[in-house]
């Protein structure tokens, strides 16, 4: 029954609020744990300034702005590059060593680096978050290459179709649904490294540097809320993918 | 159209070096009109042989000609029907018809009208618009007919195309492409292991010897259309072939 | 096997073509990542106004450990900080000071301004407001022994803080011996919380509820200024100190955590660690290290006529919010910490009092080198130029809401300059 699925999906997350309210009763300092009502009062008015630092509303813009545009470098670079490595075995086996050894790079280590290469500003935070999404991204491209059928791209062949022809027509199609899983966790990663870079010296606004600035100043309340906003937001944009997935892609399960 | 096979030879690799002879000295000539079926043994080479007339893998030894044309890569010019469909899932029916024409360059419109035309022929004028996966096994081979035909090949080759049917169906579809072969005029080239089938649609039997494969024996059948499953000739026929192909898959007796 | 080989094995011809077209679509989209690149550093520039008041941009760079690079660099103009960062800079010779903090305008608002000072937290005032007094006492005797010993105050902050290192600036090694020398030169310590002082503290509370729009917090708590400290303590310090009154301490022992930063303001401090022999002979108050062989202990006996009255244990920090924060989570019962973090702190709901005063000034503007100005007008100057042509002065800062950046702010403002927050 409907209801009982929502009943279900809603009982955990509920639960959880009546606990936080209790447990901030009980512990009474707002600097340990806010109270509900504090964080939702936060949440409630998104627009408003938050000492100085800019409004909730304003800092998740930049930040989802720098995330957009560190994605869309890394699925610019990603895609292709996954597409030649997993066609051409050459490409392969030249770069795959390389590439394994700096994926286990955290993108955050990457952070002193991009600054002195690429100084304070908009394209050293590109730089960290296309690092975050390009490894997803380029790994699950090539393996969507390597596990297109062979059946389907002989069957275009015979039809008279070259190299360029059987990429455009059958290899990018039928890889798309694994790239797409790779653009979707991608998207996870460099959104948590937005995060997380902006809470570091080069980030002057964005969510991360929002809920360390208020840190700064014992507002706790406003930390929770920002933690609540990031969640959310990540939340939204993965339920997005999945969405796009389903519409686009329910091809693939028929095909396992 | 003349298919010319001259001196066909194949030899693979092996893992320790060493080469494995699977097909030896097959010379073969097909013309306007006629159903070729291959059978023999397993392991004797026949899609080997299939696919190096299709231009998919290329011969050791020996050449094809078609129409006096060398045949050394896939083209329009030979039409192929897989065992496995291999309709591209991700495209409807109908686009999936198409698409030998529209890589060709044909307008959209025309391209449509040309794949209803064959869409009807193989009895599949009402789906078009329906995913691979919505259609039952033996529509999905006939949307693959369809396909083949589309592209007007001068010849078409199947591959056991029928052998994951079930046996009705299967009855039903090789009744339908008797038709259509009669309509069209097409010649076709067919492997497979059904001995009832080969009898039923070919107008020539060949049968290769257990690996490396070799001609061991070409029976023209002459039997008058539509043929019955249990006359005389038919089962004279399927008796000679069947003790001729339980040979085959006796061993070799030692060479003296 | 990939079907990739089987079938363009033989194309190989289409493999060439097929690389070129690789080739081809890596440039692309080399050039769409380019063009992202450059439309995101297009984005970060502000968009140059000729009309309205001029303008600056101001670069937070949480904390000071950036500014000196930034300004070797070039990515930054000049930058606003607190000492030893200026003496960083003159020291290797990549700028100048144009104007020290107390010499911001308004003109003599800023005189003496308070920078370091004492703060407890409340609950502790409360309960003992007598072993506070002893600290405060021991500390006011430290700053006085500064002001009259200061090349070996300076000498016990640069080992205290640097041992044996140097400041580094990329390549070149900055003595901090002279580094130092040039720091302490520039502020002043006192412990007297006298007119000027507090007349200061009001104007800085103003300039923040400008700047921080801390007015809610104000106005809801309808807070006395003078509610942001409590001199009780600094009263039975000064008496303990001129031997007019000693201390009355309850025999129960107690700990008291305290807060402190790694800076030269904080010398005081330092001073009464190492030379605490010295304080127990000279004026039986004293802060005994536990375990005298590590280079800095960090747990200590209060000794008061010789006889332990506290354990205090010395926590540094990064910051002095941090030091508000961790007060309020009840982590720390003092600290030695930026007047601007505990007016905000308190404005906004903490727990706490600023006790004393420890150090005033301290802070100021640097720009390049070869800056073309050279005095705080002459910064105003080259900066309405600067906006006016398109290309706003960088300022770096150390972070929204310190003393450098609060005096620079409304300085800023005083002058007709709007400071707009880049990136």
């Amino acid at each position: 029954m409907a209801s009982d699925h929502i009943i279900r999906k809603l009982a955990f997350p509920i639960g959880l609020l009546l606990i936080w309210e209790l447990l901030a009763l009980v512990i009474k300092s707002q600097f340990i744990l806010p109270d509900l009502t504090a964080v939702l009062g936060v949440l409630l008015s998104p627009g408003s300034d938050v000492m100085g630092g800019g409004s909730l509303l304003d800092n998740a813009l930049i930040s989802l702005q720098r995330v957009g545009l560190g994605f869309l470098a890394a699925t610019c670079l990603a895609v292709p590059l996954g597409l030649a490595m997993g066609r051409f075995e050459p490409v392969r086996d030249a770069l795959e060593g390389t590439i394994s050894a700096l994926r286990p790079i955290p993108p955050l280590a990457w952070v002193p680096l991009g600054l002195a290469w690429l100084k304070i500003g908009l394209l050293s935070m590109i730089f960290i978050i296309g690092l975050g999404a390009f490894f997803p991204i380029l790994l699950s491209t090539m393996h969507g290459v390597q596990g297109v059928k062979r059946s389907w791209l002989e069957a275009i062949a015979m039809m008279g179709a070259d190299e360029r022809r059987l990429l455009s027509r059958v290899v990018l199609p039928a890889a798309a649904p694994e790239i797409w899983t790779g653009m979707r966790i991608g998207f996870g990663i460099a959104w948590m490294c937005v995060v997380a870079a902006e809470m570091l010296p080069g980030a002057n606004s964005g969510l991360g540097n929002l809920i360390m600035y208020a840190y700064g100043w014992g507002q706790i309340q406003v930390v929770v809320a920002g933690m609540i906003v990031i969640g959310l937001i990540g939340l939204g944009i993965d339920r997005l993918f999945l969405a796009i997935e389903r519409r686009w892609f329910s091809w693939r399960e028929y095909e396992r | 159209m003349m298919l010319a096979l001259k001196g066909i030879g194949k030899d693979f690799d092996q893992e320790d070096g060493g080469k494995v002879r699977v097909l030896d000295g097959i010379s073969l000539e097909v013309e306007d009109d006629q159903i070729v079926a291959i059978l023999g043994p397993s392991g004797c080479g026949k899609t080997t042989l299939l696919r190096i007339i299709a231009g998919l893998d290329p011969a050791s030894r020996g050449e094809v000609l078609l129409d006096g044309l060398r045949v050394e890569r896939p083209s329009p010019r030979v039409g192929m029907i897989f065992q496995e469909h291999a309709l591209l899932p991700w495209c409807s029916i109908i686009d999936n018809v198409c698409i030998g024409l529209e890589m060709r360059g044909v307008a959209r419109e025309e391209a449509k009208e040309k794949a209803m035309l064959y869409l009807h022929m193989v009895g599949l004028e009402k789906v078009p618009d329906q995913r691979p996966h919505e259609l039952s096994g033996g529509m999905r081979q006939r949307a693959s007919v369809a396909r083949a035909l589309t592209m007007e090949p001068a010849l078409l080759l199947m591959d056991e195309p029928f052998s994951a049917l079930d046996p009705l169906t299967r009855k039903q579809i090789q009744e339908d492409i008797l038709g259509i072969q009669e309509k069209a005029g097409k010649s076709i080239v067919m492997v497979t292991h059904s001995v009832d089938e080969a009898l039923f649609l070919s107008t020539e039997i060949v049968v290769l010897s257990a690996r490396p494969g070799r001609i061991c024996r070409t029976m023209n059948i002459d039997l008058k259309r539509p043929r019955e499953r249990e006359g005389p000739g038919f089962l004279e026929n399927k008796k000679e072939i069947l003790s001729l192909l339980e040979g085959l898959a006796r061993p070799l007796p030692e060479r003296g | 096997m990939s079907c990739c080989r089987r079938v363009s094995k033989d194309f190989k011809v289409n493999r060439l073509i097929s690389m070129a077209i690789a080739m081809r679509t890596l440039s692309i989209l080399s050039l769409l990542v380019l063009t992202v690149a450059s439309a995101a550093t297009a984005l970060d520039e502000p968009a140059p106004t000729d009309q309205g008041p001029a303008r600056i941009e101001l670069v937070y760079c949480k904390g000071q450990s950036l500014l000196p690079m930034l300004l070797a660099t070039n990515q930054i103009d000049g930058y606003v900080a607190w000492q030893p960062c200026l003496a960083i800079a003159e020291e290797g010779g990549i700028g100048k000071v144009v104007a020290y903090s107390q010499d911001f305008p308004p003109m003599g608002t800023w005189k003496n301004h308070p920078c370091c000072v004492l703060v407890a937290s409340g609950p502790l005032l409360r309960e003992d407001p007598e072993r506070v007094s002893c600290l405060a006492a021991l500390i006011m005797i430290s700053t006085n022994w500064v002001n009259d010993n200061p090349q070996e105050a300076v000498e016990i902050s640069r080992e205290w803080l640097m041992g044996d290192r140097n400041y580094s600036l990329g390549s070149t090694s900055l003595p901090s011996q002279q580094v130092f020398l040039r720091s302490f030169s520039t502020f002043r310590f006192s412990s007297q919380p006298n007119q000027e002082w507090v007349r200061s503290c009001h104007s800085l509370i103003s300039s923040m509820t400008d700047l921080l729009n801390t007015t809610e917090g104000l106005q809801a708590r309808r807070l006395n200024l003078s509610s942001f400290y409590d001199l009780h303590a600094y009263g039975r310090a000064e008496e303990a100190v001129n031997k007019t009154r000693r201390f009355i301490l309850s025999p129960r022992e107690r700990r008291i955590r305290m807060g402190y930063l790694m800076i030269d303001h904080q010398a005081p401090l330092f001073v009464a660690i190492r030379r605490w022999k010295q304080f127990q002979e000279g004026y039986g108050i004293a802060l005994r290290p536990q375990n005298e062989e590590m280079k800095r202990p960090e747990l200590f006996d209060l000794l008061v006529g010789g006889v332990k009255v506290a354990e205090v244990e010395l926590v540094a920090t990064a910051t002095g919010q941090s030091i508000m924060v961790l007060m309020e989570q009840d982590c720390l019962d003092m600290g030695l910490v930026g007047i601007t973090p505990a007016l905000g702190a308190i404005s906004l709901g903490c727990d706490a009092k600023i006790i004393m005063p420890m150090q005033n000034e301290g802070s100021g503007l640097v720009l390049a080198a070869d800056s073309p100005a050279r005095d705080w007008p002459g910064f105003i100057e080259l900066a309405k130029a600067r906006s006016g042509q398109g290309r706003p002065l960088k300022i770096a800062d150390p972070d929204l809401g310190t003393i450098a950046d609060v005096l620079f702010q409304s300085a800023l403002r005083e002058s007709g300059i709007v400071g707009v927050r880049a990136g």
